[in-house]
Parts: structure tokens; C-alpha cells; sequence
């Protein structure tokens, strides 16, 4: 018999509850505490993980001559030049339009190392030009005479002029100059082959790209 | 005629065997004599978050390009050491299933109607099948057509195929890769005798130090002043770049590795680009190009032991202590494949059962027992296999609960019979417990059944509790829908009064089995949302379906006590049970909205569909035809008393 | 006793048809409610038919909702229990069961009407001591005193649900009055000045216009926007027009001379009796995939009497007193990663578990009670 008031007893309760309630939108006072985040140093956190692992990075070993650590460049092309971006060791290619439809081609060129030491080069370019190499002082003297410039980004650079070097037909239409710049742990060859008169015409231009060279301000 | 058949044998033999002495003449053997893949299916590969052996990431691959779990009655492991080690033999393989004619069509394709084709086949029709897929990728998920779905799927198994060709590109030889200059090979340290030889990705790239040494002094690729070392070595070195740029993002996770203390995964070509930085790799790259090899020369024993030194590398590297035991235990799951036995003794077993029913009733019955024995043992082992493998209670997603209802009905009919013993336990188990496991297959289609868990369900103590339960429930109220279709076409086809009592007791006692389980189940559920989500009850759709089966079984129990129904009555109300079973398990999901919407197919709302309408018809029909035949035998009576 | 056991009422109220009934119309409100949340969402589908004493089926024909049903079976149960049952042992099994039915209801309605549900979101190193609401708006005031990085406000807060245009309010407690100008329950911000109005209107976000919309059935998509004056007790001559918005993330500041008053139109608060504050979280997925394995929320409670560190996780929430807070969701960007629990309050939290025994209990206990029943016929039958 209790059991029976019992549940007659929590019937009347529950009943009570559900019409105890209201909606009340009366004013409340209350206290609000908030702990301030301070901005949390994560050391480490926000270096991506997989820097440096990336497949690319990795397989640039063994790419053609090792190209490319993480050394960014930046230049100024000169105007009437058109930049063609590439990868590899040739960060850029310039066409340089000379009437006619015609163009030459200067490309921007980055090595490891010393790569192979300026005169080396030089004797190698002098080569490929057929321009015969004048005996070992006068090559000497030819080296020491070419101009010395630094770049925008404090690189020194060297200018070879082979455009001065020769006239006569030979040459006429197969000269060149290059700029060897070395930014410590890499060589860059700014090389632009052609016609002498093509040359001539644009190298203040081409002084201009190859003093142009920095590294990006981030 | 019969001659005639011998001599095209004869005919047959004849050339096969030319054919075999001109292949060893050209020294290419056509088909790999490798004929045990046993070790090579243990290689542990990382796929979805789970660790699992080559086998089933095979069988799982084989099953969503063509729907079949093997190829051309072989192993799919079989397939898959094709495709990684022979890639352009595999083209002709009719591998990919194409469910709509219409997606050949779309591809501008010209092919006869067939459900199978070859990649070779569908190669004309890739271009235009991207550009589809593309559009098709920017309509909403739930607005595709089904023609638009198969093509995407087609197209990601397309793609997923020519994924798969690359994996082990490093390890085959390539003409690319032969050495052509004499001095080359001899810094390199390759015979002479030998040098023109194809060669492996892998076996240059070893030795691109080399290589680097050659190339040290050349500034331009266009330089014309190289030696023919030099040119050698560029051309080497540049098929090196060209291929582990257009490679890297090649698949199979199949070696462990922690960078920056994070455990991961990496496929082998990633394992080549992380060379620069340590040779960590080098001992199983070795052995994955030795094993290889042995692939392709047909050694059989250089091949088992490539793969058994391998997986002991991967052993080693495992950091977590993974018992290695569990992949051989699945790669025997896989084999023996426990499921497809249970389905064929159920099935063989509801046959006899129905045939003791009619005729050589104690042989037949006999016969039953032991087929249901037969079927069970496999069902269990295979659910305790798959309890081993994930650690995990036996039901975890959809796939494992039509397995757990299907054992758990088989289970309910050998109690039914222990009390009823008229055969009628036997059918319940052979009929519900085969249907369950030929959803369970159709599920299995969706690729790994065994796959990791969202946060939410990752708890063994709910899992094992709440889902049990809940599962047991389904059991108990689909056992009771078969026993009342049984007690139905009894009543149709005039069974005797005795018959009729029984079955409708054993309605009644499995329906109450249903509602107690499906009632603690429910209300578990409702305790672990209570834990999880901060609410006993919230009205979500997979709740909402549970609360109807123990509704509708509690009203059925009220309405029998209250004479309301009768037997009758209570067998279709148990029929009805299981259409809301059915609804809650499957429906909901459907529905695509609540927390509990995991899983969905979209063939399966049709089906669901002609289940329905199928029961409805089976009932509407039944009930004429009993109510028809008990108007007329009052009738009779009458014209008896009359 | 006797007689009233004869009674109509008490004969219909301990009938079999009404208990089917009621199961019945249960079960088509379930169906149906599921099949509603498709189109209409959980909320609606809440509000119009699982929490509501009458529903409109397709807008204009009423049926009983859920909340009739439940009282219903609340009466058809206590009845039956008092009345129906016979109480031997050979029942025991069903009594319980229907008597924890009987406890599964009035839990239902202590949730209904007491349990609170409103959640807590948490950067790292954050803390508070009060929760927002999921669907209730207040307009807040407050002094605030900050020591070290401890900020601390006094806040006086009324409900917004009986606000009306030209309304006067009396923040007694901080000394402010305020009048309402325009209270919308819906609506849209905007930057752009309107042209007709020459009050200086104050808003930390820089808003000038508010345009009514038109309320959405489901109230906790309501946004609401008021423009007010406030003065401060002692100069009332003074006003300043401000406007709050309830999509804003600051509040607006307003200030009288030296004294500097912070008003919002937020989700309501409730006042926690710990302040919590969020440590770290940490998500762990299954290795080579996006797929989380868990969540956790490493959390530091300052209850009244000490501060205890707590790991909050899936499946695993804090329990103190009658507040629960559960790992709900978290949110990761540039580095910050913020936690979001939802806190619970429920003094009826027990009553659905001892239910549930109870009802799984007695269940048991019957089919236990049935199947010996009938395993000893069937044996005498052999006999």
C-alpha cells in the first residue's frame, strides 16, 4: 500500500516541477571572470615540418649540376627583354628581340662552387666561339683588364667582354659577353651569345640585369 | 568429332610448347613462373590508417576496379605482383567494371556493351573522361547522376591503376638506363660484357656519385664540347631527375619511417628522395630491387626470400610493436575465407531443412543439424579472426553487423529448435543468417571492412556493450519476421492446429528476445550519447529508429495480452517488425542527416524499396487468401448446421 | 479501493487500448519527427513535435504532440501500477519494468525543464567562469577590473525575449538607465550612416544601421540588433546612443566622465560554479591520414576550494556536481588552437540510468521468468 502513495507522492512532484518553471527575464547580477590568454610561444611550431625533405629538394643532388639550395635570387629585367622562367640550373632565359622576327638569347645561369674557376671558363667560351686563345700573359692581362662591378645585393661580378676581343666577319655574327657573379656559395653566368652589333647595342642593358642581382627582401 | 577434339588438343599442346621453346630462345619469358606469393602478401603496407598486408590491399583494390575480390580465378595478390613488376602486361586485363553503358559512350568510346574492360580498351577515352570528371567534381555530391558517379569512380580507378604501374618503376630494367659509353660503365662498375644491358631506375641512381663526378664541369646542357662520358652521364643523370620528379607522388605506403618524431609511412619513391639526406633506406630498397628481380628471372626462391627479408626490415622498424602475427592471421582470413563456407553450408542446410519438412523427415533433419554446425564454425572463427586482427568487440560498422545478425539468428534457431525440434529453428537460422551474410558481401564491396574508427566510436567498453546489444535486438526481431512469414504460409497452406501453436510460441518467445535486447540497447546507446555528447536522448534519426522497433514491439506484446491480435496477428506484426528493423538499420542512413549517418549507398534505397513493397504484397495477399478461406469454412459450418 | 478500481475513468486509464495507443501515436510521432528533421531540421522538429503538447500536422490540423502522449502514459502507467498489477513474485519481472518506465518519464521531464545545455569555447591559455547558451540572448552590462591576467566583471544581464520599443530599464546595481529605441529580434548590420538620424550612435564594430529581417522559425538563427540610450542614474540629462548587434565579437564601450560602462547583446551566460581554463588541446590522427584517432583537452579547474588539472576527452567528460562539460569540438589555425566543450546541467542526470537498470532488470528478470516457465511445460509435455 505505501508503494501506491509513494508513486502518487512523485506523480504530485513531478507535476510541481513542470509548472514551476517560467521563463524569467528579469535582471541578474553576476560575476564574469575571464583568465586572459597570453599569446603562447611555440618554438619550432611554425617551422614546416618537411622543409627540406620535400622530393624536390631532395633529387636536386643529382640534377644535371646540382642545381639549386634554397638561395633565392631576384633581378631586373631590363626593358624590351623578355623573361622566360625555367628550372634547373638556368633560373632564366631573356629573348631579346632584333627585328625581323629575329631574337637572340641570354640566359641566367647558377652553379655550384667555384665552378671551375673564372679563367677556365673563359678559355672553354673562347673555345666554343673559335676565337683563338692568345698566349698564357696576354690571357692573363685580358682577364685582369675586364671590369670589375659589385651588384645591387653587394655580389662581386665580373664582366667578359668578348665583343672587343676581335672584328671581321668571325665574329661579326658569333661574339659574346658574360657576366661571372659569385654570391659565395654559388656561380652565376649571365650569358648572352650573338651577333657582335646585337651585343653592342644592348650592353648597358645586359650591365644593367647582371648589377641587378640580389637576394629577395622577404 | 571426337577425334577431331583430341587432334585440336594435340594441336594446343604443340604450340604451346613452340611458343615456350621460342620464348626461351628470345630469353623473355612471357609469364612468370613465380607460383607462391605467400611471402610477398605479408609485406605490411599503411593504407586508410591501418596497417594490413599487401593480400587485402589487393583483394580491396581488385574489388573496387572490378568487383570481384580475384582476378581471372587467381589470387589478387597475383594480379597485383603483375601490375608492380610487369605494368604493360596488365593492360589487356578486363579489370575495370562499368556498370552504365552510358559512361563508355561519354568517354566517345566505341565499345561493344560488356560489363569488364581493359585499360587499353579505355585508353582512347581518357582525355575526354578527365574532362568529365572535372565538371563533374563541381557538382554537388548529392545532385551526381548515377551515370556521373560511375564515371568519376571509373575515372579514379583509372587513375588509381596508373598510380599503381609506378610504384616499382625503379626496380624494372629500362632501356633508358643502359650505359652507353665504355668508360661510363667502367667508373661505374659494370662489365662491359654487360653494359648495354637494361637497367634499373634504381641500380643508376645508387650510383649517381658517380655520375656527379662526370658532371662537374659542364655548364650548359647545350655544351657541345662534352666527351661521350660526359654525355652519358647527362643523359643518365637527367632520366634520373626527369623520373623521380614525375614518380614522387607514387602510392603504397610500405615503409615505416618517424620524421621529426612523427611516425609515417612513405612509399618507396619517397624513400629514394629522402636518400640525400641518410642511406636509412638503402637495405630495404635492396631488398625490394632484389625481389624484383627475382620476379622478373622467375626465381621463385630468391623471390621468398627477398619478400621474408624485407617484411624482417619492416618488422624491425615498427615501432609500436605490432604483432606481426596479426598480418599472417589476416592474410589466412583472406585465403580461407571463412564467410563464403558459412553461406555454403546455410545455404545447402536450408535446403535439407525444407526437404525435412516434406520427406526422409529424421535424415534430412539430421543432415541440417550437422550442415548448421558446419556453418557456424566457420562463421565464428571468422568473427573471432577479425576480433584478433582489430582488437576490436565483433561489430564496429555496418559490414560486421549484418555478419554478427547473421551468426546471432543462426545461434536463436539452434535455441528455437532445442525446445521446438519440428525444423522450424533451422530455417529461421538457414534463412536469416544466409540473407545477412549476402548483405554482409554486398557491403564488402565498399573496399576494407576492417577500417579505423572516428573518434567518437573509439571505445571498446560502448562498443562491446551498446552495439552488441543493439545488434542482438535486430537478431531477435529479424529471427521472429522469418518465423512469422513461416507462420504464415503455414496458416496458407492449412498446417496443422499443433504446428500453428508452436510456431506461434516461438514467435513470441524470439520477438520478447528482440525487445529486451533492442530495449537495453537503445538505452545503452542513450547512456554512451549521454557520456559522449552530454544527452541521454536527442531525437537523432538513428535513435528515432530504435525507439520504433522497441515501440512497435511493446505495443505488439499490449495488444496481445489485450486480445487485441491473435496469433495471427502477432506473426505479421512480427513481419512489420522487421521492415522497421530494417528501416532503422538501413533507412536512417538514408536519410543522410543526424550523427549517426556514416555509410551510404545509394543502390541501397531501391532495394530497400522492393523489400518493402515485397512484404507489404506477401501480406496483403496472405491475409485475403487466410481471411477468404476462414469466411468460407464458417460457411461450410453453417451449411454443416444448417 | 475497491471501487474505484470499478471506476470508468480509472478502467479507461488502466486499459491495454490506451497504453497501445499511446505507443502507437508515439511511434508515428517518431517516424514522422525523423522523417521532418530532413527538411526542417533537429530544432523545429523538437520544438513542434517532441517538446510541444499539440502538433500542427502540415500546418493547420492538430494532432497530439509528444508532451500529451508522455503525460498520457505517465497517468496510463502510474495507474496500471497501482491498480493493474498483481504484486507476486511470478510479476516481479514486469513490475519493475513498468516502474522504471515510470522513472524514464519524470526523468524526460526533469530534462525537459531543468537540464541547461550551453557550451564553452576555450583559445589555450584562456579561462572563464561562465558558458554561453545554444540559443538564448541577454543584454549585458558590465564594470570590468583586470589584475594581472585576470579579468573580472561585474555584470548585470536581462533576457531579451520581452523587450519592447521605448522600454525603460534600471541597471540599479552598475547605476545606468537605459531606454530601448528599436529592438529588432532579426536582423542585418551595417556600416553606412542613415541619413534621417543626427544621433552620435556608438558600436565598437563601427555598425550604424540595423534593418529588420524577418524572424526564422528555428529562434537560435535569430540575430538580434537594439539601439538604446543610457544615462547614468545620477545625470540622467546626459543619454548616448548606442548600438549592439548579436553577431558582434567585442562589446561596445561607453564612457561617462572617468566611468567606463561595456555593453553586449550576447548569448546568454550561465554562471559556472568553476572557472576553466584551457591548457592544450591535442588532436591525434591515425598515422598517414586527416582521419582524428582523438580529441583531448588538457583543462585546469579552479573549483572553490583548490586547482586540479583534468583531461577532458571523447567519451570521457569531467563531472563536477551537476555540471558536465564534454570534448564537443576544437578549431585549429595559424598555430592557435581553440577547444570547445559543452556543458551540461542536469540535477535529474541519474534518473534515465537508474531507469534503465530498472527496466533491463525487470526485462531480464520476466523473459527469465517466461523461458523456465516454458522449458518446464515443454519438459512435462515430454514427460
Amino acid at each position: 500500500m505505501l508503494k501506491h502513495h509513494q508513486l502518487l507522492y512523485t506523480l504530485c512532484f513531478c507535476s510541481l516541477c513542470f509548472f514551476a518553471c517560467k521563463k524569467d527575464d528579469s535582471i541578474r547580477h553576476y560575476q564574469e571572470r575571464e583568465i586572459v590568454a597570453t599569446p603562447k610561444k611555440m618554438p619550432g611550431n611554425q617551422r614546416d615540418p618537411h622543409a627540406g625533405l620535400s622530393g624536390d629538394a631532395a633529387m636536386g643532388r643529382f640534377s644535371e649540376q646540382g642545381a639549386a639550395q634554397n638561395v633565392d635570387l631576384a633581378w631586373k629585367v631590363p626593358t624590351g627583354w623578355k623573361e622566360f622562367k625555367t628550372t634547373g640550373m638556368r633560373l632564366a632565359t631573356f629573348i631579346i628581340p632584333v627585328g625581323n622576327n629575329d631574337s637572340v638569347e641570354c640566359s641566367l645561369i647558377r652553379l655550384q662552387g667555384e665552378a671551375g674557376g673564372l679563367s677556365n671558363n673563359v678559355k672553354r667560351w673562347l673555345q666554343q666561339l673559335k676565337i683563338t686563345i692568345p698566349g698564357d700573359a696576354a690571357f692573363k692581362t685580358y682577364l685582369a683588364n675586364q671590369k670589375r662591378f659589385k651588384t645591387k645585393g653587394n655580389f662581386e661580378g665580373v664582366f667578359v667582354d668578348f665583343t672587343t676581343l676581335l672584328t671581321g666577319n668571325l665574329t661579326a655574327n658569333n661574339s659574346g659577353m658574360i657576366s661571372v657573379i659569385s654570391t659565395g656559395s654559388h656561380t652565376i653566368f649571365i650569358k648572352l651569345f650573338g651577333p657582335q652589333k646585337v651585343l653592342q647595342q644592348n650592353k648597358a642593358k645586359f650591365l644593367s640585369l647582371s648589377s641587378s642581382l640580389e637576394v629577395p627582401k622577404k | 568429332m571426337y577425334s577431331s577434339q583430341r587432334f585440336m588438343k594435340y594441336l594446343k599442346s604443340i604450340l604451346v610448347l613452340i611458343s615456350l621453346i621460342i620464348s626461351i630462345a628470345c630469353n623473355e619469358v612471357e609469364a612468370s613462373p613465380i607460383t607462391n606469393y605467400d611471402n610477398f602478401s605479408k609485406i605490411i603496407i599503411l593504407e586508410n590508417g591501418r596497417k594490413k598486408p599487401l593480400d587485402t590491399y589487393a583483394r580491396n583494390l581488385l574489388l573496387e576496379f572490378s568487383g570481384r575480390a580475384s582476378f581471372n580465378k587467381k589470387p589478387a595478390i597475383q594480379w597485383l605482383a603483375k601490375m608492380f613488376f610487369l605494368p604493360e602486361e596488365t593492360q589487356d586485363d578486363k579489370i575495370f567494371m562499368v556498370n552504365e553503358m552510358q559512361v563508355i559512350q561519354a568517354m566517345d568510346l566505341n565499345l561493344e556493351t560488356s560489363r569488364k574492360f581493359s585499360y587499353n580498351q579505355l585508353k582512347d577515352g581518357l582525355g575526354k573522361l578527365r574532362e568529365l570528371s572535372e565538371k563533374i567534381y563541381k557538382i554537388n555530391e548529392k545532385e551526381r547522376s548515377l551515370v556521373q558517379k560511375e564515371l568519376l569512380r571509373l575515372s579514379h580507378s583509372i587513375n588509381n591503376y596508373m598510380n599503381l604501374a609506378s610504384c616499382f618503376q625503379f626496380a624494372l630494367p629500362y632501356p633508358d638506363f643502359a650505359i652507353q659509353d665504355d668508360s661510363l660503365a667502367r667508373a661505374l662498375g659494370v662489365q662491359s660484357a654487360v653494359q648495354t644491358q637494361n637497367r634499373s631506375f634504381y641500380s643508376v641512381f645508387l650510383k649517381s656519385e658517380v655520375l656527379n663526378s662526370f658532371l662537374q664541369d659542364i655548364n650548359t646542357p647545350s655544351d657541345t664540347n662534352l666527351t661521350p662520358a660526359q654525355k652519358d652521364a647527362m643523359r643518365l643523370s637527367r632520366t634520373l631527375h626527369q623520373w623521380s620528379n614525375y614518380y614522387k607522388r607514387s602510392p603504397i605506403m610500405i615503409l615505416p619511417s618517424t620524421t621529426h618524431n612523427q611516425k609515417t609511412w612513405i612509399s618507396p619513391w619517397e624513400a629514394l628522395g629522402h636518400f640525400s639526406h641518410s642511406r636509412g633506406f638503402q637495405p630495404e630498397m635492396d631488398k625490394l630491387q632484389e625481389l624484383t628481380s627475382a620476379y622478373l628471372d622467375g626465381n621463385q626462391v630468391d623471390f621468398d626470400l627477398g619478400c621474408v627479408a624485407f617484411n624482417k626490415l619492416v618488422a624491425e622498424d615498427i615501432w609500436d610493436g605490432h604483432d606481426s602475427g596479426n598480418i599472417s592471421l589476416e592474410v589466412m582470413y583472406n585465403k580461407y575465407s571463412p564467410f563464403l563456407w558459412s553461406k555454403l553450408f546455410y545455404g545447402l542446410m536450408l535446403i535439407t531443412a525444407l526437404c525435412s519438412l516434406i520427406f526422409l523427415k529424421k535424415t534430412f533433419y539430421r543432415i541440417s543439424l550437422v550442415l548448421l554446425i558446419l556453418a557456424l564454425i566457420p562463421h565464428s572463427l571468422g568473427m573471432f579472426a577479425r576480433m584478433l586482427i582489430m582488437g576490436r568487440p565483433p561489430v564496429t560498422n555496418l559490414y560486421e553487423t549484418f555478419i554478427f545478425v547473421g551468426w546471432m539468428s543462426a545461434i536463436l534457431g539452434i535455441v528455437a529448435e532445442w525446445f521446438s525440434r519440428r525444423g522450424l529453428g533451422f530455417i529461421i537460422a538457414g534463412f536469416s543468417s544466409l540473407a545477412m551474410l549476402l548483405i554482409a558481401q554486398k557491403y564488402a564491396m565498399d573496399g576494407d571492412t576492417m577500417g579505423m574508427l572516428v573518434a567518437v566510436l573509439d571505445s571498446n567498453f560502448w562498443l562491446a556493450s551498446h552495439v552488441i546489444t543493439i545488434t542482438m535486438g535486430y537478431a531477435g526481431c529479424c529471427a521472429a519476421g522469418v518465423a512469422g512469414h513461416v507462420y504464415v504460409l503455414q496458416k496458407v497452406f492449412n498446417a496443422d492446429k499443433e504446428k500453428l501453436t508452436d510456431t506461434s510460441k516461438m514467435i513470441y518467445g524470439i520477438l520478447a528476445f528482440g525487445l529486451v535486447f533492442s530495449f537495453i540497447g537503445t538505452v545503452l546507446g542513450g547512456i554512451w550519447a549521454d557520456q559522449s555528447w552530454g544527452r541521454f536522448w536527442g531525437w537523432d534519426p538513428k535513435e528515432n529508429g530504435a525507439l520504433l522497433i522497441v515501440l512497435w514491439c511493446a505495443a505488439l506484446f499490449h495488444a496481445r495480452l489485450d486480445g487485441m491480435i491473435k496469433h495471427l496477428g502477432m506473426a505479421i506484426g512480427s513481419i512489420l517488425c522487421t521492415v522497421i528493423v530494417m528501416f532503422a538499420w538501413f533507412g536512417v542512413n538514408l536519410l543522410g542527416v543526424g550523427l549517426h549517418a556514416y555509410g551510404f549507398s545509394s543502390g541501397v534505397f531501391l532495394k530497400l524499396l522492393i523489400y518493402f513493397i515485397a512484404e507489404f504484397v506477401f501480406i496483403v495477399f496472405s491475409l485475403g487468401w487466410i481471411m477468404q478461406k476462414t469466411a468460407l469454412e464458417k460457411k461450410v459450418k453453417q451449411v454443416n448446421k444448417g | 479501493m475497491a471501487n474505484l478500481k470499478k471506476s470508468k475513468l480509472i478502467k479507461f486509464l488502466i486499459s491495454y487500448k490506451l497504453t497501445v495507443f499511446c505507443l502507437l501515436w508515439l511511434m508515428v510521432l517518431t517516424f514522422w519527427g525523423t522523417l521532418y528533421q530532413v527538411e526542417n531540421g533537429l530544432y523545429i522538429t523538437k520544438e513542434r513535435m517532441f517538446n510541444s503538447w499539440i502538433f500542427m500536422a502540415g500546418g493547420f490540423f492538430p494532432v497530439p504532440g509528444a508532451r500529451i502522449i508522455l503525460w498520457l502514459s505517465l497517468v496510463n502507467l502510474t495507474a496500471v501500477t497501482v491498480f493493474r498489477f498483481r504484486y507476486t513474485w511470478k510479476m516481479s519481472g514486469m513490475l519493475l519494468t513498468h516502474v522504471g518506465m515510470l522513472i524514464l518519464i519524470i526523468g524526460s521531464g526533469f530534462t525537459l525543464h531543468l537540464a541547461q545545455e550551453s557550451s564553452l569555447t576555450l583559445k589555450e591559455n584562456q579561462g572563464l567562469n561562465v558558458s554561453n547558451d545554444y540559443h538564448e540572448w541577454e543584454l549585458a552590462l558590465w564594470s570590468q577590473t583586470q589584475k594581472g591576467n585576470v579579468l573580472d566583471k561585474e555584470v548585470s544581464a536581462m533576457g531579451i525575449k520581452t523587450l519592447a520599443n521605448e522600454q525603460e530599464l534600471r541597471f540599479d546595481k552598475l547605476g545606468y538607465e537605459l531606454t530601448i529605441q528599436n529592438y529588432f529580434s532579426h536582423c542585418d548590420a551595417f556600416t553606412k550612416k542613415d541619413v534621417s538620424s543626427a544621433d552620435k550612435i556608438i558600436n565598437a564594430s563601427g555598425i550604424n544601421t540595423l534593418t529588420a529581417k524577418h524572424p526564422q522559425p528555428d529562434l537560435s538563427k535569430n540575430i538580434p540588433g537594439i539601439k538604446l540610450s543610457i544615462r547614468t542614474s545620477s545625470q540622467p540629462d546626459n543619454p548616448q546612443t548606442v548600438m549592439l548587434y548579436g553577431g558582434e565579437r567585442f562589446p561596445t564601450s561607453v564612457f561617462f566622465g572617468t566611468k567606463k560602462v561595456f555593453l553586449s547583446l550576447r548569448r546568454k551566460r550561465h554562471v559556472l560554479p568553476i572557472t576553466v581554463k584551457l591548457l592544450d588541446f591535442k588532436k591525434v590522427d591515425y598515422t598517414g591520414t586527416q582521419m582524428a584517432k582523438s580529441f583531448e583537452s588538457h583543462v585546469e579547474i579552479t573549483t572553490p576550494s583548490m586547482k586540479r588539472n583534468v583531461r577532458i576527452s571523447m567519451n570521457k567528460p569531467l563531472r563536477y556536481g551537476h555540471y558536465t562539460f564534454y570534448q564537443s569540438s576544437y578549431s585549429q589555425s595559424n598555430g592557435a588552437e581553440t577547444s570547445t566543450l559543452s556543458v551540461v546541467r542536469n540535477s535529474g542526470r541519474l534518473l534515465p540510468y537508474i531507469a534503465s537498470l530498472v527496466i533491463s532488470l525487470g526485462m531480464l528478470i520476466h523473459f527469465c521468468i517466461v523461458m523456465i516457465k516454458f522449458a518446464n511445460r515443454k519438459r512435462a509435455q515430454h514427460v
